[in-house]
């Protein structure tokens, strides 16, 4: 991030639209600006906070009330009941873009001493493109915290007075956090957390769900599959045998046709056969019409509720309460008319009056009497169908008994005709048809047998349909499953991969650190020869050592603990690689000549921009020499007491 | 400069690993300033998208290497 410029408009004691730009130059990398104690340093340098991080940022206040922000010069010239803005506008580049952010607020003049706030402050950031086109950048706070964190932002903008911290005995929680920060040890180990809460997570909700219900599913599915197959298999054998045997009864009967003996008996058995096939499926037939009409005439069983209604309504109507004889409409019509039939005129409350009001009562809607009609004409048609259909039905079932009847009889004459020719004299056609009874038999056994498998496998069917639908939603569940052990492989991979990276790269930060606050440390301080070390522990006390090997932090003096802080502050800066302006608000107020000396010489080399807001006192002789050629931007800002407004005047 | 060195650590790590950690931090980056960032969905997300791919590569890998 590099600042580029900031304009104020009816903020604080900047009551005119005043614009400042930085110096981006990286030879001239420093911008000075100047002012006398109340000219509005500290104003401008809270305006570039407030506009890039707004009033509160994650519990950080930068103000307390907006009102304060809001410029009494521009309340003073609103009349009462008006409304006053503040607005800053600040713009930087930041890997190669060009980001501008302005900040406004509003108040409303109440009386001459209440102002108060018309709503929240506005805030929006723009993306400035090559072409010179401006988008929003939607999320603010997010673009920011990949930019300068605000948590962050405390170690590159900062009173320089107030600096000193780092330096206190008790500050190694501070130390660790800024570095934490700075380093972006914190987004490690915020990663780090958040994945191993999520792998945790996903680890529950994986040993809730899985059951290993797939596996046992296809095992039933493979196990039915298997029966299924050695069923149908079975039945292809059984039918090949019943061919077979067909094929050795039409043997046989040939060699029967053939023996004169037997040939008589034969042709009876054929025909018997025949009769037999043709009664049978005729009462085949008719037990299937039987069948029918069991399904489709569920109505039989209601006749009796069927009659029993369409009895009362028939008496409805042959007393004639169906379809009323009072028709509704022409009565309510006369009523409404106050007329009578014979046109004379009714009155209210007289005879005729009541009597139409009586015939309204039993009178009943047109709308009811149709349904009741429709209803009637219904129940005729159905309590018509129900005699034919029994009388269909009796007939029907009358039959079959009489075709059981009849191929009863044709079986026993053909058990006749094959006792016959089992008890023939001639024991070759004794021996055929005991052999043909003995290939009935077996088709008959095997007919029977290919039922029960038939049986069998439509069970089989209806099992493996089920299985096939169960084993879907569990593999489902399995692919859920699979993907949850997978979230949770990967989750714990990446925070194990944290993990690990941390510490070293913690260790390595902090040693790197160390190496650097001491470089500068001793570039800055002018007893360098004094202090002999700075050590920066795994415990994060920031130490010096002095030249007798004693630790020195305690006796250090304000300033030196300045120097001391100012030097941790810009080596994390270099070795976080952060690309951020070092701004800093009356840096050199509490430093000697030479601590300021030495700082004014070295500091520029430590950043790429550095915006120092000074009093004369702060900078001058030495010091303002020895920063001079590094200066790219000077302002001084003119507080006029006239009207208690401020200017920024540039130092040419 | 810093994210680049940051990401530097994991170099060693498999590809899927190296995008969520990279995914995470980025995550964490956009809301490093709130004290307790509410990131279970997004972080779910980036989790899911990277185990869909792994469990494809798998299945993928699985086709090739069985018996036709």
């Amino acid at each position: 991030m590099k600042l580029e410029w900031i304009e104020l408009e009816g903020f604080r004691q900047y009551f005119s639209r005043q614009r400042l730009t930085f110096s981006k130059d990286a030879d001239r990398r420093v911008t000075v600006i100047h002012g006398v104690n109340g000219a509005g340093k500290t104003s401008l340098f809270l305006a570039l906070n407030w506009c890039l991080y707004g009033r509160i940022v994650d519990n950080i206040t930068i103000i307390d009330n907006v009102g304060e922000l809001v410029s009494k010069e521009a309340v003073a010239r609103t009349p009462i009941g008006g409304k006053v803005q503040a607005s800053v506008t600040v713009c930087f580049l930041h890997d190669g873009e060009r980001y501008r952010i302005r900040r406004r607020v509003e108040v409303m003049k109440e009386s001459a001493e209440i102002i108060v706030p018309t709503g929240y402050e506005i805030a929006t950031m723009m993306r400035v493109q090559s072409d010179g086109q401006a988008i929003e950048v939607r999320n603010l706070i997010g673009m920011m915290n990949s930019i300068l964190p605000a948590n962050v932002r405390q170690y590159f903008l900062f009173d320089g007075e107030k600096i000193d911290n780092f330096a206190k005995p008790e500050a190694a929680a501070q130390v660790k956090q800024a570095i934490d920060l700075v380093l972006k040890l914190e987004l490690l180990n915020r990663a780090r957390y958040h994945l191993n809460l999520a792998a945790t997570e996903y680890r529950k909700e994986l040993k809730q769900k899985s059951s290993g219900e797939l596996r046992k599913l296809i095992e039933q599915e493979e196990q039915a599959r298997k029966v299924r197959e050695d069923t149908q298999a079975r039945i292809r054998e059984l039918t090949d045998e019943i061919q077979s045997a067909r094929l050795k009864i039409k043997d046989i009967d040939q060699k029967l046709d053939a023996l004169p003996n037997a040939q008589a008996l034969q042709k009876d058995r054929q025909r018997i056969e025949r009769d037999l096939k043709q009664r049978g499926d005729e009462r085949e037939k008719a037990v299937q019409y039987i069948r029918d009409l069991a399904t489709t005439s569920h109505f039989i069983l209601a006749q009796s509720a069927f009659a029993k209604a369409l009895g009362v309504l028939d008496t409805k109507r042959e007393r004639g309460e169906i379809p009323s004889s009072i028709r509704r409409q022409f009565v309510q019509d006369l009523l409404d008319e106050m007329k009578c039939i014979c046109g004379r005129d009714i009155e209210a409350g007289s005879l005729e009056y009541q009597r139409l009001q009586q015939l309204m009562q039993k009178s009943i809607s047109s709308k009811l009497e149709n349904e009741v009609l429709d209803t009637t004409a219904a129940l005729r048609v159905v309590v018509e169908r129900v005699q034919p259909t029994l009388l269909d039905l009796r007939e029907t079932m009358d039959q079959r008994v009489k075709l059981s009847e009849i191929i009863r009889d044709l079986e026993g004459e053909q058990s006749d005709v094959e006792r016959q020719l089992k008890g023939s004299p001639l024991e070759e056609i004794s021996r055929l048809e005991k052999n043909r009874e003995e290939y009935r038999d077996d088709i008959e056994r095997m007919t029977l047998e290919i039922g029960t498998c038939e049986g069998e496998v439509k069970s089989l069917n209806a099992r493996i349909k089920n299985l096939e639908i169960e084993r879907e939603k569990a593999e489902k569940a399995e692919a859920r499953e699979r993907l949850l052990s997978k979230k949770m492989e990967i989750a714990q991979r990446a925070a194990d991969a944290i993990e690990n990276a941390y510490q070293a790269h913690a260790d390595d930060m902090r040693q790197r650190i160390e190496v650097k606050t001491k470089e500068i440390f001793k570039s800055l301080v002018w007893k360098e020869s004094h202090f002999r070390d700075i050590q920066l522990g795994p415990d994060f006390n920031l130490e010096v050592i002095d030249r007798y090997g004693f630790r020195a932090r305690p006796e250090l003096s304000a300033g030196e603990r300045q120097v001391l802080s100012l030097s941790f502050i810009t080596a994390m800066s270099r070795v976080s690689g952060e690309e951020a302006p070092l701004v800093m608000d009356t840096p050199f107020g509490r430093l000697s000549s030479q601590p300021r000396d030495n700082i004014t010489r070295y500091l520029p080399e430590l950043t790429d921009q550095l915006i120092l807001f000074v009093t004369d006192e702060e900078l001058r002789g030495q010091s303002l020499e020895n920063l001079k050629p590094r200066i790219g931007a000077e302002y001084r800002l003119e507080f006029n007491p006239d009207t208690s407004c401020t200017t920024i005047e540039e130092v040419k | 400069m810093p994210q680049e060195r940051i990401e530097r650590l994991f170099s060693e790590w498999d590809e899927t690993t190296q995008k969520v950690v990279r995914e995470t931090l980025s995550l964490e980056r956009e809301y490093i300033s709130y004290e307790k960032p509410r990131l279970k969905d997004q972080l779910d997300m980036l989790i899911e998208r990277a185990a869909k791919y792994e469990v494809a590569l798998q299945d993928r890998e699985r086709e090739e290497t069985s018996p036709v």
